[in-house]
């Protein structure tokens, strides 16, 4: 018993958690333009933009409100900026393969010529403080789980939360149309590109936050690249859940919490170095593995993901069960 | 909607061509360097102000183009899969001494043999075996008797008697900082905890070094050296936040955090571009591997070089400490240059009895 508590310590929770909010907001972002019926592979980017802008604004402002404000905002143009190419027809896997690359070398440009800082910035900011919850975080297991963090986790878990509902009432009723079949949905008269767009403000939006927590939350500090792959590990994530919003958290907490158990494990065990990195890796071929094979499943369904629930039903009770 | 977007692609496109004609250039105004008789340099590789590895090299670039007449210039390599491109595009331009860092031996060699008349400096390069042309010049740099000398500060610093490591990946060329480091905390605190953490060659992740380095100090370490790049600057922020103490590596890194940062393990790549570049301005450029160490003052501390940012910068009662620690560290040092103390060297003789027993 002791060697797992010493396992599951509380930074090694804390640690996991802090990893996953990058993840699961970009996870969210992904799964939104998934759902809208696009590839979003440009979360990187706006990760990215919303680190720096977000650093940007705290080092003027001084207020961290501002800071994810403006990092939201900032994600969310250059969400509209993808937005505006896929209307024009723009290969947008294309278009987004330039916008990472631009993301990643403006902002350096940018902190060059107007922080002076070559490589890493150091702005003398206050990063946001953590928050303990008054009753729960006095609990042992549980409160280091889920007290002690910075307003942005429990954000990036709440948007999660907010997602899954989202799914429950008309609008998100259209958005899964709009994904699955765009033509069908014009047709049944839901403004395809009116939602589309507004998708990909949101994703970015999203993403943008993610980022900013790694500035604004965490670090205080900006280096370049220093999303260092989180984007694409948010898309891998939200495509491990099938960008189905009740298994993005989960997703996300694989791949969060894997870094975070390759540490504790080092520090725990006397298990090889090469098989503790390899641990995370095996356990999301396990899952992917799983995935598979019920996309092979799927298949049998006539490439329907998932047997519409109620289909036998009339369609108006369909969207007026939220509660239920 | 369909008649603007061919004339949207056309404008992207003539933007496109414009931004290749402005790079195009700037390749042009490089090569012409070429027609004065000043000795011209080139570095290839990395990427500036990562306040470690590259940072150093350009130090010694800088320290060139101050003391000797030679022009220098920086390519950087954001991406590693571009080295081999860039470093032929540089060849064109020709500079009289071309230098590489962090890109592979063999790709080097082979650009080498292609052009026996460009020559090629590799500052910082691991000897493997490789027989090298006559146009290659390397220097090794053997970083363990600098790192134990580091371990040695850990050891006599730490209060809890658990001291930690971060280590970017496990490879030969990082276990020489790692395995000397802890050889140097057990030597001056035999009943020490030395805990190593190898992260997954994530060498530009602050967020994660952040993470690992609050993870150590949550089981009790209180001083933890950092051999991990650019996200070694988490480990450094960490380390600050938390009110712990920090290693630095590769260039002085003392000032990142001023009173955290207790010492910076150097590897003294500049001093290395510095010799090469002289060596080939005057003629006597000598190609084949140049083993240096401590003896050289290729590794060593930044206390080696005068600085004092701690001292001034800790709470009186650690830097109170600082006047003995040097001491035991000058001790070490003595014994490691009159031979009298192995420091396992994790690249070259793994199998060595230091080695062994650091298990």
């Amino acid at each position: 018993m002791d060697p797992i508590a010493n396992f599951f310590s509380s930074e090694m929770l804390h640690s996991g958690i802090r990893l996953t909010t990058p993840i699961l907001l970009g996870a969210i972002a992904s799964a939104l333009s998934s759902r809208a019926g696009v590839l979003n592979l440009a979360i990187e980017a706006k990760m990215l933009v919303g680190a720096f802008v977000g650093l940007v604004a705290l080092d003027a402002s001084g207020s961290t409100f501002t800071a994810i404000l403006a990092a939201f905002l900032a994600g969310a143009a250059t969400g509209g900026l993808m937005a505006g190419a896929h209307r024009l027809g723009v290969d947008l896997i294309v278009f987004a393969i330039g916008l990472n690359m631009l993301a990643l070398e403006l902002s350096v440009y940018l902190m060059r010529v107007l922080f002076g800082g070559t490589g890493v910035w150091t702005p003398d900011v206050e990063t946001l403080g953590d928050i303990d919850i008054p009753l729960i975080g006095s609990i042992p297991f549980l409160g280091d789980l889920l007290s002690g963090y910075n307003i942005l986790v429990y954000l990036a878990f709440a948007a999660a939360i907010a997602f899954t509902l989202f799914f429950r009432y008309r609008p998100g009723r259209h958005l899964l149309a709009i994904g699955e079949a765009p033509g069908a949905a014009a047709a049944a008269g839901i403004a395809v590109p009116r939602y589309q767009t507004t998708s990909l403000v949101m994703a970015g939006g999203l993403a943008a936050v993610g980022g900013a927590f790694l500035t604004v939350g965490e670090l205080g500090l900006f280096a370049r690249g220093m999303t260092d792959g989180a984007g694409w590990i948010a898309v891998t994530a939200a495509l491990l859940a099938m960008n189905r919003p009740g298994f993005l958290i989960p997703a996300s907490l694989l791949f969060g919490f894997s870094d975070a158990f390759a540490i504790r494990l080092q520090s725990t065990t006397d298990l090889p170095q090469v098989v503790v990195q390899l641990l995370p890796f095996l356990a999301t071929l396990v899952v992917l593995g799983f995935v598979g094979y019920r996309a092979m499943r799927a298949a049998a369904t006539l490439g329907m993901p998932k047997r519409p629930r109620g289909a036998a039903r009339p369609p108006q009770p369909a969207t007026s069960t939220a509660g239920t | 909607m369909s008649t603007t977007t061919p004339r949207l692609i056309a404008a992207a496109a003539a933007l496109g061509a414009s931004a290749l004609v402005l790079s195009g250039c700037a390749g042009s105004s490089a090569a012409g360097n070429d027609s004065d008789d000043t000795f011209s340099a080139t570095l290839v590789g990395g990427v500036a102000g990562d306040l470690s590895y590259t940072d150093t090299a350009l130090a010694g670039l800088a320290q060139a183009k101050d003391e000797l007449d030679v022009t220098t210039k920086h390519i950087e390599t954001p991406d590693a899969a571009q080295g081999e491109t860039l470093l032929r595009s540089a060849i064109p331009t020709s500079p009289d001494l071309l230098l590489s860092i962090t890109l592979p031996l063999d790709t080097v060699v082979s650009i080498a043999e292609q052009y026996p008349d460009q020559l090629i400096a590799l500052p910082d390069q691991a000897d493997e075996g490789t027989e090298l042309p006559d146009n290659v010049a390397a220097y090794t740099i053997n970083v363990h008797e600098g790192s134990f000398l580091a371990g040695v500060v850990a050891g006599a610093m730490t209060e809890s008697h658990v001291v930690g490591a971060i280590i970017g990946g496990q490879a030969p060329g990082l276990d020489q900082f790692a395995l000397a480091y802890k050889q140097g905390v057990l030597a001056a605190c035999p009943d020490c905890e030395v805990k190593l953490s190898y992260l997954n060659f994530q060498f530009a992740d602050p967020a994660l070094g952040k993470s690992t380095a609050l993870d150590l100090h949550s089981d009790g370490a209180d001083v933890i050296f950092q051999v991990a790049g650019g996200t070694g600057t988490g480990v450094i922020e960490a380390a600050k936040e938390g009110g712990f103490y920090a290693i630095g590596v590769d260039s002085d890194q003392d000032s990142v955090a001023p009173g955290t940062v207790i010492t910076s393990m150097l590897k003294r790549v500049d001093a290395n571009v510095l010799a090469l570049i002289t060596a080939a301005e005057e003629g006597d450029f000598a190609s084949g591997f140049t083993q240096v160490g401590l003896a050289d003052g290729a590794t060593g501390l930044s206390w080696d070089t005068g600085s004092t940012v701690f001292e001034e910068n800790a709470p009186t009662e650690a830097a109170a400490k600082i006047p003995a620690v040097k001491d035991l560290v000058e001790d070490f040092r003595a014994q490691i240059l009159d031979g009298s103390l192995e420091v396992c060297d994790a690249l070259n003789a793994p199998d060595s009895e230091a080695c062994a027993a650091l298990g």
